[in-house]
């Protein structure tokens, strides 16, 4: 028997599946709420006038708010195209007889998968154009712009694999869609507050060692704990990183957030260390570990998905 | 060729299969009968490796492949008692989709899936949305589907149930043909006297458990003894006649109606004239002495009630 490296369930979902005229309709949805946020952009423009810095940096947000819009819009979408992935096939009753193919449920997995994430790669691309229109009058450079895309697909990757790994967990999709609807918002929560949570936390510390050394005229730095650090905690969130990945050309980054937080938090002595490095890779380090956790979801649906050894560990003693 | 090793499965606190075992020769064509909730499903499902059992192996070809996704996967093909469709496909692309995940593409796919329409007769149907299809119709595609990586072994859930007269009669055409052509088959059923029609040995299994296993043969001559032997005797002899029938072996219970006798046996012809000379011998006037008609139905009943009558 011939062995091609073609997956059957990724082929089938691209060429078959792809016929539907679902996937127009989330395609003119998409681009029709993003409407709005660009006839803002422009009339911000008109208001204010595309000159000197003020211009600049109106661009660069309304740049940023975009994508944030952008973002915020597919992570309502990608639950919807993805939590139903395998539990669909499981309502169908066809996934018994997919299990009893050559196909390993890795392989399952990951024709579901992406199957999901190009048809969503295929909406965010839609509105490429209606996002380039920023071109018009300058402000982000087309790498950035690459950039910036890089960083969402890596943000789509992820949250794609939040909806398979729920519908391979769950017996049926409405149960999957609302988990994943659930774990992606508290994901997405969690994960924006989980930094400031705990600089707040170090900042108050901070402010009682203050407290307890201020009479004795000799404080330094070295007395206080850097919060700065743990800006990096921010890692996890994607919008953190479409954040730092715009922000970057046009002086904001998550580091100069993160200062600027330290500072208003404990608003007491410059005690930021210079880790400058460290959070210049903030994007980077953050796109790997998004990959990583996708990675390791997708890994476990899989295994859950295989009868045969998803039985042995639930195997009670 | 199948070894079914001392099979348990619980569901709970439920035992579904009990200390099951089966040996399948290659080339069988085996009705796998058992009533509903016998253990028909699980035992299928745990051979073709969608179900971990709680204990005991099956080997095929003397391998364990339970845990050798691929090979076994190559080895089984699987038709459930269910029909799974995926929305807006054609039986051709059905198939085509179920050929790719065996690696099978492009010419060599449109080949093999022609030819598999053609082997269960769907042919004038390949470009029909499966969920137009009749039950018989999809009966026979799922047949296809489970055909296209060209397993040895097949393992059909129920595939008859549903299926009129001429469609029961397209399939065990079809099956025969398979069979023919040195295909390991396994057909599981409620209904003994439906798969005699077209199977070469039978299994019984009941509450779990293995209850016989014989060829289609030995099943019918297995029914044959299955009913009892009707004795009439002169009125004054039946103190007598019980006497002898008490001292043989192969009675299990006697019910006297007036002077007719009915004698659960379960010797074969041989011990039933000894019994009958015995009789003789011993003095018994008889007038009658037969075996009521045996049928499947009632051998079927018997064993699942009786517990086991083992033949081999
Ligand atoms: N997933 C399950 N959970 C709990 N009990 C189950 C499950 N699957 C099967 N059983 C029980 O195990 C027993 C055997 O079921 P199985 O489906 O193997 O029977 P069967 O012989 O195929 O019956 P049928 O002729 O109705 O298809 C039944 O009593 C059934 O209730
Ligand atoms: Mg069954």
């Amino acid at each position: 028997m011939k062995k091609t490296k073609r997956n059957a369930v990724l082929f089938k979902e691209m060429t078959v599946d792809m016929k539907k005229p679902k996937i127009l309709i989330i395609m003119l949805l998409i681009n029709m709420l993003l409407i709005p946020v660009v006839l803002g952009f422009f009339l911000a423009i008109y208001i204010q006038g595309n000159s000197g810095e003020l211009g600049y940096r109106i661009l660069a947000n309304y740049f940023i708010a975009m994508m944030f819009t952008e973002a915020g819009i597919i992570a309502f979408i990608v639950p919807a195209v993805t939590a139903g992935s395998v539990s669909l096939e499981k309502e169908r009753q066809t996934l018994d007889v997919l299990l009893t193919t050559r196909l390993t449920t890795w392989e399952i997995i990951k024709g579901k998968y992406f199957s999901s994430y190009l048809t969503i790669v295929l909406l965010v691309l839609s509105t490429m154009p209606m996002m380039s229109l920023v071109f018009i009058y300058g402000g982000i450079g087309i790498w950035q712009m690459i950039y910036v895309f890089i960083v969402l697909y890596v943000y789509i990757a992820m949250i794609a694999s939040f909806g398979v790994f729920f519908s391979a967990l769950t017996k049926n999709t409405v149960a999957s869609v609302v988990l994943t609807y659930i774990f992606t918002l508290s994901y997405l929560v969690f994960t924006a507050v989980l930094p400031w949570i705990v600089v707040g936390g170090i900042e108050l510390v901070n402010l009682m060692i203050y407290e307890d050394h201020k009479y004795f005229n000799f404080i330094t730095d070295q007395h206080l704990i850097p919060s700065d650090y743990f800006i990096m905690l921010g890692i996890g969130n994607p919008f953190y990183a479409i954040f730092d990945s715009i922000g970057h050309t046009i002086g904001y980054s998550i580091e100069g957030i993160g200062i600027q937080g330290v500072n208003s938090l404990g608003e007491i002595l410059p005690h930021t260390s210079d880790k400058n490095i460290v959070f210049r890779m903030f994007t980077p380090i953050s796109m790997v570990f998004q990959l990583v956790v996708t990675f390791i979801l997708l890994k476990i649906s899989a295994v859950f998905l295989n009868p045969v050894k998803a039985k042995k560990n639930k195997k009670r003693k | 060729m199948i070894e079914i090793k001392n099979l348990y499965k619980r569901y709970g606190r439920f035992l579904a299969l009990n200390d099951f075992s089966l040996d399948i020769e290659q080339g069988e064509l085996l009705g796998f009968v058992g009533s509903n909730g016998a253990g028909k499903t699980t035992t299928m499902r745990i051979c073709v490796g969608l179900l971990q059992a709680d204990g005991g192996e099956v080997l095929i070809d003397g391998k364990n492949l339970l845990n050798d996704h691929r090979a076994l996967a190559e080895k089984v093909g699987y038709v459930p008692d269910y029909f799974g469709v995926y929305k807006s496909l054609t039986a051709s692309e059905y198939l085509h989709f179920y050929a790719g995940a065996y690696g099978i593409y492009g010419k060599e796919a449109d080949v093999l899936c022609d030819e598999l329409l053609e082997l269960v007769n769907l042919k004038n149907k390949k470009d029909t949305d499966v969920n137009g299809l009749s039950r018989g119709m999809k009966q026979r595609l799922c047949l296809a589907r489970g055909l296209v990586h060209n397993p040895d072994i097949l393992f059909l859930d129920e595939p008859a149930s549903g299926l009129d007269p001429k469609a029961r009669y397209e399939l065990k055409e079809i099956l025969k043909n398979l069979s023919s052509m040195g295909k390991t088959i396994v057909i599981s059923s409620h209904i003994l006297p439906e798969l005699a029609e077209m199977c070469t040995t039978v299994a019984i299994i009941n509450k779990g458990h293995l209850v016989l296993k014989g060829t289609i043969d030995e099943i019918h001559r297995a029914a044959a003894m299955s009913s009892p032997l009707m004795i009439t005797v002169a009125e004054d002899h039946i103190d007598k006649a019980f006497d002898v029938l008490q001292n043989n072996l192969f009675v299990q219970k006697v019910t006297a109606q007036g002077n007719i006798l009915s004698v659960v046996f379960t010797g074969d012809q041989d011990a039933e004239s000894q019994l009958l000379s015995d009789m003789v011998t011993s003095g018994v006037m008889i007038k009658g002495f037969h075996r009521q008609e045996g049928s499947l139905e009632s051998l079927f009943m018997q064993v699942v009630n009786g517990g086991s009558v083992k033949e081999n």
